[in-house]
């Protein structure tokens, strides 16, 4: 039997599986309200759904969701909430809007796009941080509209002879833990001395003597300039 | 009892253990690994004290190999006192270290070394408080002036009894963190982990998410940890809004900061110093190189054209006077026997003792670029050039020494910082054209290039060099030479003059290292050598071990053109030296060297006169090789005797001459180098020396001959 199911008809399993995950039973009236559409419409649909045997209908009377249309409605229930969080999570849209453009672009998507967004959404959360960092920084440019990563100062082009405060250190785990216990850490004043002969390593002054590192490391300094 | 000695590179550690243990103290390497460990046993006070010298370190993560071997050694070994050495005029990151020590709740004095530097500096300190503050002894050192060590030695005795009382006074991390700790110490006793650990250590480390300490705890307990501080992690780092290790650092870095700001006035101007105007010239950008290569080639002068004399006194004490009367005394053994005590044993014992002079020179001079400073200046000027080789700045020195002889660069290797530089670079060395293989060059270029004698010999200078950096960018791939990812974070420290009694001891310490662990294996080599070379008893070269062997194996020499056994022979030979090659060669060839047969009816006084007189025209000669001679001794040209040009040329034809030249250049350069892997790298190295150093010889020389005949070359 033929499955495919238009994109109105794939909106009434999703109300009919949601309507059945909060009440007890499924009626023609409780479909027309939350989909703002007339009861004949409905009607209509639910005869479609029937036929392919995803729903069981008597007249007039409940909707039953049959186990395919259970599991169909379910997992178009699932690619819904996905978008949603995709859509509020990660690009920030208001759940209102997230909420409609869930709705429209839902019936389009392919199955592996949608498994993709679910493994980003997996991979983000399983982050070892809470929040990873970028999505903080991403925050703060849609409310700033200045991206830190583009305009943020690293060690690398400071000049010789002057000073400036620690950032952050974009450094991978064990060079980072280097630099901290060396005395590299958050919110300490250093102090570019000098430059080798051919230009890199350079030399910083750090509590109080004086360190050596390579430029390409150095890049990965964020800084303020005091 | 055990006193282990630690704190972060250049604060006068090695100074003060030179003064508390002199001629006592010995220098070999930590189990398996080349990073130095000394060591000294002594009575003091009617005990009986070894101490050790941990590697200096800043930290104790588990990253760098020289951070391991200190924390295993004092959580594994238990010293009975741990003396940590600070630097004084650089407190706050010094007792960072500290900080990191009293985590591992150990009995521990500080010695707060350079204190004549802080005073002079202006500075005005409260030690009492600092000491009252950490819950630590306090002593106050200036090693080179030897003040303060016999207190700090009482103390290090009195360490574990005395300091019961202070070692329960628990320093406080912030609260909040505090809190999460001693919620992870309940959290293991109510698993009831028994470790031989300190709990409060074991959840710093969790905190920290330490690999290396999850690892031992597992082998411990059998237990893995690694989620149980998981939730106290998450609420840490969403407190600070950082990772749990920069949240540590820095609440280590506050808590240091509080203690200094409290005890620690600074001077109101502070003066530009020494170190400052000397680095705005050793470090210019105009004049950093230049005076680099300067440097580089006195150390060069001075370690070899300074030796030069002295080791050709030992040679000719040696083989020439001690054998003549050792040869007399044992006149009445058979013809075999005395040949195994004169050309074996006694020239192995020569061969050693005639690299004293060399090794002394060369560990001089490296502790005085090394004491004074300069080394680490070394790396900072020379990164960009070397890094891009894939090498460190500092790999500069090994290398260019091996020009002058392979066996001082390797132990020249051990300024390098890390473990896998050291190991590349000392398998780099040998591929530098020794001065010992230039008598070969002589010979083949002066019978079949005569013209272009310079050329050749520049040539194969330079394929040396090429082929060393060809294999050490291909072993930088595999894992045992993999680069670290802390290459270069280093601290340039400031200058300061080394004394003379403290290069003394620590050049004299690691020349006797030298004699003891090479010379054996030297020795022992040698008479080996001797057997293949002169056994059976009265045989000729043809139809001794080695002329038979050579034989054999001259088949498989075919592709590398010098298919001859006279020539394969001298190859066994000059594993023992270079220098060697031509006296064997002419030997298989059958050539009379003119001897210059001295009436040899001297008398006993006579000679030992003439020793004396010879020894002191060498001092002589060193120093004015040193000081008062431009000429470079290393790299001249001899020429080849006409007897030798007859009979090589009916041999060899010019391509297969160069191929042998080529052969030398790369094959294993002498047991002496093989022994000086062995002391430093260990046997692993030694073997894949020996095999990387027999293909790769073979293979070039193929090529090289091969192509040439391709090319007509013939």
């Amino acid at each position: 039997m033929d499955l495919t199911l238009t994109p109105s008809t794939e909106d009434y399993l999703k109300a009919i599986y949601e309507i059945s995950q909060e009440k007890r039973v499924v009626r023609i009236k409780d479909l027309a309200d939350k989909l703002k559409v007339k009861m004949s419409s409905v009607a209509n649909a639910v005869k479609q759904l029937a036929n392919k045997e995803l729903i069981v209908h008597e007249h007039y009377g409940y909707i039953e969701l049959t186990d395919k249309g259970f599991e169909v409605g379910k997992s178009l229930y699932e690619r819904h909430l996905v978008l949603y969080k995709f859509l509020t999570q990660i690009l920030q849209v208001e759940p209102g809007i997230a909420s409609k453009d869930a709705c429209s672009i839902e019936h389009y998507l392919h199955k592996e796009t949608v498994e993709r967004i679910v493994k980003l959404l997996d991979f983000i959360s399983t982050a070892p941080n809470s929040t990873p960092q970028w999505m903080i920084k991403f925050k703060k440019f849609l409310e700033t509209g200045v991206s830190e990563c583009r305009y943020a100062k690293t060690l690398d082009r400071l000049e010789v002879g002057t000073k400036a405060k620690i950032k952050s250190i974009r450094l991978e785990s064990t060079i980072k833990k280097r630099l901290m216990d060396m005395g590299v850490i958050k919110g300490e004043t250093i102090k570019l001395t000098k430059k080798a002969p051919l230009g890199d390593p350079i030399e910083i002054e750090v509590k109080g003597y004086k360190l050596s590192l390579r430029k390409k490391d150095a890049k990965q300094i964020e800084i303020e300039e005091v | 009892m055990n006193i282990a000695f630690t704190g972060n590179p250049n604060v006068g550690k090695t100074a003060i253990i030179n003064a508390i243990a002199g001629s006592k103290l010995k220098v070999g390497n930590w189990p398996g690994v080349t990073v130095e460990k000394k060591t000294a046993t002594f009575i003091y006070k009617e005990k009986e004290i070894t101490l050790t010298d941990l590697p200096g370190v800043y930290s104790l993560s588990p990253y760098t190999l020289e951070e391991r071997i200190t924390r295993d050694f004092i959580l594994e070994e238990k010293p009975d006192c741990i003396v940590n050495v600070i630097d004084s005029t650089n407190l706050e990151r010094n007792l960072y270290l500290t900080l990191l020590l009293m985590e591992m709740e150990k009995p521990i004095i500080l010695a707060f070394n350079m204190f004549d530097e802080l005073k002079k500096s202006g500075y005005k300190i409260d030690i009492e408080t600092i000491s009252e503050m950490l819950g630590v002894n306090i002593v106050p050192t200036t090693a080179i002036k030897k003040e303060g060590l016999d207190t700090l030695m009482d103390l290090a005795i009195e360490c574990k009894s005395s300091n019961q009382k202070t070692i329960k006074y628990k320093l406080r991390y912030e609260g909040f963190l505090e809190h999460e700790i001693e919620d992870i110490i309940k959290k293991l006793k109510e698993n009831s982990i028994n470790s031989k650990y300190p709990l409060r250590w074991i959840a710093i480390k969790l905190i920290e998410k330490d690999e290396y300490a999850l690892k031992k705890l597992k082998e411990e307990t059998s237990k893995d940890l690694s989620s149980l501080a998981k939730e106290n992690i998450m609420r840490i780092e969403e407190r600070f809004g950082e990772d749990t290790e920069a949240v540590l650092s820095q609440t280590r870095y506050g808590i240091i900061n509080g203690i200094l700001k409290k005890t620690l006035k600074k001077p109101h101007k502070t003066n530009i110093n020494i170190t400052e105007k000397l680095d705005k010239i050793f470090l210019n950008r105009l004049l950093g190189l230049p005076i680099f290569f300067v440097f580089m080639y006195f150390v060069f002068k001075f370690t070899f054209d300074g030796s030069a004399p002295l080791i050709d006194w030992i040679d000719g004490f040696i083989n020439g006077y001690l054998a003549k009367y050792v040869q007399q005394a044992i006149s009445f053994c058979p013809n075999w026997l005395q040949s195994l005590l004169i050309d074996g044993t006694l020239s192995g014992v020569g061969l050693v003792l005639s690299f004293i002079p060399l090794m002394f020179f060369l560990y001089f001079f490296l502790a005085i670029l090394e004491e004074s400073g300069y080394m680490a200046r070394a790396a900072f000027v020379m990164d960009r050039l070397m890094s891009s080789l894939g090498l460190n700045g500092k790999a500069f020195i090994p290398l260019i020494l091996g020009f002058g002889c392979n066996v001082p660069a390797i132990y020249a290797a051990r300024a390098l910082e890390n473990e896998s530089d050291r190991k590349l670079t000392a398998i780099m060395v040998p591929f530098m054209s020794c001065g010992a293989r230039l008598p070969i060059y002589s010979l083949f270029t002066g019978v079949f290039f005569i013209h272009y004698q310079a050329l050749i010999v520049l040539s194969l200078y330079a394929l040396g060099i090429v082929v060393a950096f060809i294999v050490a960018m291909f072993l930088r791939k595999t894992k045992p030479f993999k680069a670290e990812k802390t290459q270069l974070l280093l601290e340039l420290p400031p200058y300061r003059f080394p004394t003379l009694k403290m290069l003394w001891i620590s050049v004299w310490a690691r020349t006797r290292a030298f004699i003891i662990k090479a010379g054996t294996v030297i020795a022992l080599t040698m008479v080996l050598l001797w057997g293949v070379i002169n056994l059976p008893p009265n045989s000729t070269p043809q139809n001794s071990i080695l002329g038979k062997t050579a034989r054999v194996a001259t088949p498989l020499f075919a592709p590398t053109g010098f298919d001859r056994w006279e020539i394969v022979a001298t190859i066994i030979p000059g594993m023992i030296a270079k220098e060697t090659v031509v006296g064997a060669l002419a030997q298989t060839l059958n050539i009379q060297e003119d001897k210059n047969n001295e009436a040899n009816n001297t008398t006993f006084i006579e000679d030992t006169k003439e020793q004396i007189v010879s020894l002191s025209n060498a001092i002589v000669e060193s120093f004015k090789n040193m000081f008062f001679s431009i000429k470079q001794q290393t790299f001249e040209l001899e020429d080849a005797q006409d007897n030798y040009k007859t009979k090589i040329s009916s041999i060899l034809t010019p391509l297969q001459a160069y191929s042998f030249m080529v052969f030398m250049l790369l094959f294993i350069p002498c047991i002496v180098t093989l022994a000086a892997i062995y002391q430093e790298f260990g046997l692993s190295l030694v073997l894949f020396e020996m095999a990387l150093l027999t293909i790769i010889p073979y293979i070039t020389s193929t090529l090289i001959y091969q192509m040439g005949k391709i090319l007509n070359l013939n």
